[in-house]
C-alpha cells in the first residue's frame, strides 16, 4: 500500500528569499534518494512558510522496487563437464545462494560464463529515510548559514521541531539536538500551542492555527485583500511582484492593514516616497489616476487592530520626516554649486576624485556627442558635469534607505533649481540601463553621456590593473559595458570603439601599453558576442561577423541580424557557405598576387570575373545604407559562378601564370564576402 | 518650547521601561552590569560583551548602553531619530532553545499585549565593520517599528565563536515610545513628571551642531592616529582593557569624522579596517591571556 510522506522542519523565522529554493533543494534532495534507492512515488508539494519548511511526498511504495543483481561465475566449459556441474559450479551457487538448477549462462567477450540472478534484499524505506534524512537537512541550500548549538550544525535559523511522517508511522531521527514527531506548531502569536498532526489532515490542521502553510495560496489571498483594501480609498496599490513575494514569505497567515500619511509629504518626489514605503517598510504604496495617494497598505501577521495602524503610521511618518529633512537641508546648496564639492570625494585611489571623473565625463560626452545625430551638445556638456554632483547630498551620501536614488535625486534638485528638463534627464538617465532588466535613458543625449560614463569606468579600471578575471568582477565592468553595448544599438549610434578607447585613455596620466590595450580589447570583443548571443544570434554566425570586425558594434549587429534572417533559407545558405569554404581552402598557402584578365581563357573564369565585377559597385551602395540582408542577397548570386568554375575548371593547373591567375580570381571573389562576415567561421549543422 | 504631557492614568514611562526590563532579566538569573564609561557606537563595545562572548564559559548578562550614534543626530527635528539614545543590552552563551519565547516572555513583562499587535522577526544580518563582528539574526517589528536587534553571533574580532551567543538589544525609546503612545521621543515621559526632551533636547541639539559643523576636523585626524597607536603599544604589553578602551575611542573619533563629512570613501574603508585590525587583534590578545 502505498503511503504519504510528510517531512516538516520547524525553524525559527527564515528569511523571506531564502525560502523557495530550500524548499526545491530539500526535494530534490530526497528525490534523487528515491531515486538511487529505487523508491516510487508520485507527485511532491513543496510548502513553507518563514517558520517551515516541508515537503510532501505522495504514493511513496511501501517497499523498494525489486533490484536484480547480475553476479559472474566461472566460464561454462569449467562450470559443466559433460552436461554436469562440477565443483566449481556447486561453489559458485552456494557462494551466491542460490540453486544449481537456477544458473543462467551468458557471453562475455566471446565466452560463455555462468552468471546468477539474485534479488537484492529489500529494507523498509523508514529505515533508509531515517539513515538519510540527516545528511539530505545539512545539504539544504542557502545563501548563509549559521551555528546555535553544540553540534555546530549549520543551517539558515535555529531548527526548533520536526514532523517526519511516512503514513501512520514516524519516521524517527534527530538532527542538531532535535528530536523528529509528530508535532508541529501554529502561528507563533494566534495558536502558540503544539498540534499533532497527520499526513492527511496537514494543510487543514495549520490553517486552523492560523497558518496558510502553501505559499501559492497565501500570496494570491494577499494579492486579492490588498487590491481591494486600496479600493476603499478608489486606488490602486502599487504592486511589484517581487515585493509581494517578499512579504508573502514575511508572515504565516495573511492580514492586511491601511494606513494613511500627512499630505505634505507628497511634495517630495514621487520614488523617495515609494521608496521610504518599499525598502525598510515593504509598504504597498496606493496611487489614484496614476499619482500616490497619502496611503500605504501593509501585510501584518496578526489580526489588525486601529493600534496596530497607527503604529505602522508613526514609523513610515519617521521615515518621510527624514527623507523630508535630507530634501530640505539638501536644497540649501544647488546643483551647480556642489560640483566643486566632488573633489572631496575619492572615486579610485590612482584615478582620482569625483571631480576629476566629472571632468573626464563632460570631455568624453563632447567626443561622442559630436560624432552621432541629432544631439544638443550643450544639453549633454551641462548634463555630464551635474551627472555626479547629487552624490555630494545627504539623501545620496547618508548611506540609508534612499542611497539607490542616485541620479533621479539630482534631476529632482535639478528641476527644482529651473535646469532644463533635457539635462535633468540627463542627470537621472546616465546610469541606466543600470542592468540587463533595466530600460535604455530615455534621450539620446542621455544615452550619450551613459557612453561616457562606463567607457572611462572600463578603461580606468583596465589602466590600473583591476580588470575582471573568471567569475570575479567587482567593479561591474560587464554590467558596465554590457549597457553600452545596448545603447549603441538601441540610439543607432555610429561609433569606432577603437577611436572612443584611444579617446578616453587620453584623458588618463596613465600610460597605456600595447598589453593593456590588447586586453581591453579584447574584453570588448567578448562583451560584444555575449550581446549578440544575448539576441538570438548563433555563436558561429557572431564568430564569422566579429572576426571581420568589432569595432562598429552597431554596424556587427546588423549585419549578424541580417546572417540570421538570411540563414532562414537553409539550403541555400548552406551552398554558400560551402562554396566560401572551398574557395578559403584551395586559397590556403597562396602567396597572392593580382588578375591579369588577358589570362582568363575558360569561359567559367570569364563569366565569375565578370559578375564579381558587375555586382561590386551595387554591392558597395547597398553595404553603405547598412542594407545588409540585400548585400548578401546579391552575393548569393554569384554562388553558381563558382560552382561551375570549381565543377569545370581545373583550379590548381599545373602551368604556374594559370594558376596563380585563378587563384587571384577566388581571393578578389573571396573579398567581397569578407566585406560583411568569414564565412568559413560558419558551422554547417 | 519643551513641556511635559501627562499620560492619562500614565505610569508608563522610559525609566518604569527600563526597570521593568532589568528586573525581568535580573529575575531570569542573569548578571546585572552597568553601560561602559567610554563613548560606545552600541552596547555591543562594552567590554561585558566584546569579550563576554568570547571562550567556552557560560554568561547571561544585562545591562544598560548609552550610546551614541554621531550621524543619526537630526538636530532634535526627527520624533524618532537621536545621535544619543539608550539600549538595554542581553547576552545569552549559549542560547536556551526557547530564546525566542522568553524575548516575547520580556515583552509581555513589559505589559505588551504581543496577541494584540503585529510582532514579526523579519531578516537583518547584523554587522560591526570595525569590531569585525556579525552574526545572523532579526530585526523585531512591532506594529513596524523596530525595537530590539537580535542576533546569533558567529564571530567577535573575526574569531569563531563556540557557543555561539544570542545578543538581544532593546531600543529603550522606541519600546517606551509605543507604550506611551508619545507621537515624538522628546514627547516621551521619562518619569513621573519630566520628559525625555526635558533632560535631552538641548544637549541633543548641541551635539548635532558639534558633530556636523564644529567639531574640529583636525585634532581629530590626529586623534584618531593616537588612539591606534596607543591602543597598538598598550596591547603589546599585554594591557589588554586599556588598549581595548583605545579601540573604542578611535571607532568613536572615526564616527564624528564621518558625521561631520571629513572622510572620502577611500578614507573611510581605509579607517574602518585599520580600527578592525585593532579590535582583532583586542580578541586575540584576550584569547591568548585568558582562555
Amino acid at each position: 500500500m502505498a503511503r504519504t510522506l510528510l517531512i516538516e522542519i520547524g525553524t525559527e523565522e527564515i528569511p523571506a528569499n531564502y525560502l523557495g529554493n530550500a524548499a526545491s533543494s530539500f526535494a530534490e534532495g530526497l528525490k534523487s534518494l528515491f531515486n538511487s534507492e529505487k523508491i516510487s512515488y508520485s507527485t511532491v508539494e513543496t510548502l513553507f512558510t518563514p517558520r517551515r519548511v516541508t515537503v510532501i511526498f505522495q504514493d511513496v511504495s511501501e517497499e523498494q522496487d525489486k533490484i536484480i543483481k547480475k553476479i559472474k561465475g566461472p566460464p561454462v566449459d569449467a562450470a559443466f563437464k559433460d552436461g554436469k556441474p562440477t565443483s566449481s559450479a556447486e561453489g559458485f551457487a552456494e557462494r551466491v545462494g542460490i540453486p544449481l538448477d537456477s544458473l543462467q549462462t551468458e557471453k562475455f567477450n566471446g565466452r560463455e560464463y555462468v552468471i546468477a540472478l539474485v534479488e537484492e534484499e529489500s529494507r523498509a524505506i523508514t529505515g533508509i529515510l531515517q539513515d538519510n534524512l540527516q545528511s539530505i537537512i545539512k545539504n539544504i541550500q542557502f545563501p548563509k548559514k549559521m551555528r546555535w548549538e553544540e553540534t555546530n550544525f549549520l543551517f539558515a535559523r535555529p531548527i526548533r521541531w520536526i514532523v517526519a511522517l511516512l503514513g501512520d508511522e514516524q519516521v524517527k531521527f534527530s538532527i542538531a539536538g532535535v528530536k523528529s514527531g509528530k508535532s508541529s506548531r501554529g502561528h507563533r502569536l494566534l495558536a502558540p500551542e503544539s498540534i499533532e498532526v497527520a499526513t492527511g489532515d496537514y494543510v487543514e490542521r495549520l490553517k486552523d492555527s492560523y497558518v496558510v502553510v502553501d505559499p501559492n495560496d497565501r500570496k494570491e489571498k494577499l494579492g486579492e485583500m490588498i487590491r481591494s483594501k486600496a479600493k476603499e480609498v478608489g486606488g490602486e496599490p502599487v504592486l511589484r511582484e517581487e515585493l509581494l513575494d517578499e512579504v508573502t514569505n514575511l508572515i504565516e497567515y495573511p492580514f492586511v492593514i491601511m494606513g494613511s500619511f500627512d499630505r505634505k509629504f507628497l511634495n517630495l518626489p514621487e520614488k523617495v516616497i515609494i521608496t521610504a514605503m518599499e525598502t525598510h517598510q515593504r509598504y504597498f504604496p496606493v496611487k489614484k489616476d496614476d499619482k500616490l495617494v497619502p496611503y500605504f497598505i501593509s501585510a501584518v501577521n496578526n489580526i489588525p487592530d486601529d493600534s496596530v495602524i497607527r503604529g505602522n503610521e508613526k514609523v513610515l511618518m519617521a521615515r518621510l520626516e527624514d527623507a523630508g529633512f535630507y530634501w530640505e537641508v539638501d536644497k540649501k546648496i544647488p546643483l551647480s554649486e556642489r560640483v566643486p564639492e566632488l573633489s572631496g570625494i575619492m572615486w579610485h585611489k590612482s584615478l582620482g576624485t569625483l571631480l576629476d571623473r566629472t571632468g573626464r565625463l563632460i570631455k568624453l560626452s563632447e567626443w561622442i556627442g559630436e560624432r552621432v545625430d541629432d544631439v544638443d551638445l550643450k544639453v549633454i556638456m551641462e548634463g555630464a558635469r551635474l551627472a555626479k554632483a547629487d552624490l555630494t547630498t545627504l539623501m545620496i551620501r547618508d548611506g540609508k534607505e534612499f542611497t539607490n536614488l542616485e541620479g533621479y535625486i539630482g534631476a529632482c534638485y535639478a528641476l527644482e533649481e529651473g535646469v532644463s528638463e533635457e539635462i535633468c534627464k540627463v542627470i537621472e538617465g546616465h546610469y541606466r540601463p543600470r542592468n540587463a532588466m533595466d530600460g535604455l535613458p530615455e534621450t539620446k543625449e542621455a544615452g550619450v553621456v551613459s557612453l561616457a560614463d562606463r567607457i572611462d569606468l572600463v578603461v580606468g579600471s583596465f589602466l590600473v590593473g583591476e580588470k575582471p578575471t573568471g567569475s570575479r568582477d567587482p567593479l561591474g565592468l560587464r554590467q558596465a559595458f554590457n549597457g553600452f553595448i545596448r545603447i549603441a544599438v538601441g540610439f543607432s549610434f555610429n561609433i569606432s570603439l577603437k577611436d572612443l578607447i584611444e579617446r578616453s585613455v587620453l584623458e588618463f596620466s596613465i600610460e597605456a601599453n600595447t598589453k593593456i590595450v590588447l586586453e581591453i580589447s579584447k574584453f570588448v570583443k567578448d562583451r560584444v558576442e555575449g550581446y549578440l548571443q544575448s539576441v538570438g544570434i548563433r555563436y558561429d554566425i557572431a564568430n564569422a561577423v566579429l572576426s571581420e570586425g568589432w569595432d562598429n558594434v552597431l554596424t556587427a549587429t546588423i549585419i549578424a541580424k541580417s546572417m540570421m534572417e538570411f540563414r532562414k533559407n537553409e539550403e541555400e545558405f548552406e551552398r554558400l557557405v560551402i562554396g566560401q569554404k572551398r574557395v578559403s581552402n584551395i586559397l590556403k598557402g597562396w602567396d597572392g598576387g593580382e588578375i591579369d584578365e588577358s589570362l582568363l581563357y575558360e569561359s567559367e573564369e570569364k563569366e565569375l570575373y565578370q559578375k564579381a565585377r558587375d555586382i561590386e559597385p551595387n554591392l558597395g551602395k547597398l553595404l553603405k545604407g547598412r542594407n545588409y540582408l540585400e548585400a548578401l542577397n546579391l552575393l548569393k548570386e554569384l554562388r553558381p559562378f563558382i560552382d561551375n568554375l570549381f565543377d569545370n575548371v581545373l583550379v590548381m593547373a599545373d602551368d604556374d601564370k594559370l594558376r596563380n591567375n585563378r587563384l587571384a580570381l577566388l581571393y578578389y571573389v573571396r573579398s567581397l564576402f569578407h566585406l560583411l562576415a568569414d564565412f568559413e567561421e560558419i558551422v554547417i549543422d | 518650547m519643551l513641556y511635559y504631557r501627562k499620560e492619562k492614568g500614565g505610569s508608563i514611562d522610559f525609566q518604569t521601561v527600563y526597570l521593568k526590563l532589568e528586573k525581568f532579566w535580573a529575575d531570569k538569573g542573569c548578571l546585572i552590569g552597568f553601560p561602559y564609561t567610554s563613548e560606545v557606537g552600541a552596547g555591543t563595545f562594552n567590554p561585558l560583551t566584546f569579550f563576554g562572548a568570547l571562550g567556552r564559559e557560560s554568561l547571561e548578562v544585562a545591562y544598560l548602553e548609552t550610546s551614541r550614534r554621531p550621524k543619526d543626530g537630526r538636530y532634535a527635528e526627527n520624533p524618532n531619530r537621536t545621535q544619543q539614545f539608550h539600549q538595554y543590552q542581553v547576552i545569552l552563551k549559549p542560547p536556551p532553545d526557547y530564546v525566542q519565547d522568553l524575548y516575547l516572555e520580556s515583552l509581555k513583562a513589559l505589559s505588551i499585549d504581543i496577541k494584540a499587535h503585529d510582532v514579526r522577526f523579519v531578516e537583518d544580518d547584523w554587522e560591526s565593520p570595525t569590531l569585525g563582528a556579525w552574526g545572523l539574526g532579526w530585526e523585531v517589528w512591532l506594529d513596524g517599528q523596530e525595537v530590539t536587534q537580535f542576533t546569533y553571533f558567529q564571530q567577535i574580532g573575526g574569531i569563531d565563536l563556540d557557543p555561539v551567543s544570542v545578543e538581544l538589544t532593546y531600543g529603550l525609546e522606541r519600546i517606551a515610545i509605543f507604550l506611551s503612545g508619545s507621537d515624538s521621543v522628546f514627547d516621551l515621559p521619562w518619569s513621573a513628571d519630566k520628559s525625555w526632551g526635558k533632560l535631552n533636547k538641548e544637549q541633543e541639539y548641541q551635539f548635532c551642531v558639534y558633530n556636523f559643523d564644529e567639531a574640529d576636523v583636525k585634532s581629530l585626524f590626529e586623534y584618531f592616529e593616537k588612539c591606534l597607536s596607543e591602543a597598538d603599544r598598550l596591547m603589546e604589553k599585554d594591557l589588554l582593557y586599556p588598549g581595548y578602551d583605545f579601540v573604542i575611542k578611535a571607532s568613536h573619533t572615526f564616527n564624528l569624522l564621518d558625521a561631520r563629512g571629513a572622510l572620502s570613501v577611500k578614507q573611510r574603508n581605509n579607517f574602518i579596517l585599520r580600527v578592525k585590525k585593532l579590535a582583532g587583534k583586542a580578541a586575540r590578545k584576550w584569547q591568548e591571556l585568558y582562555s
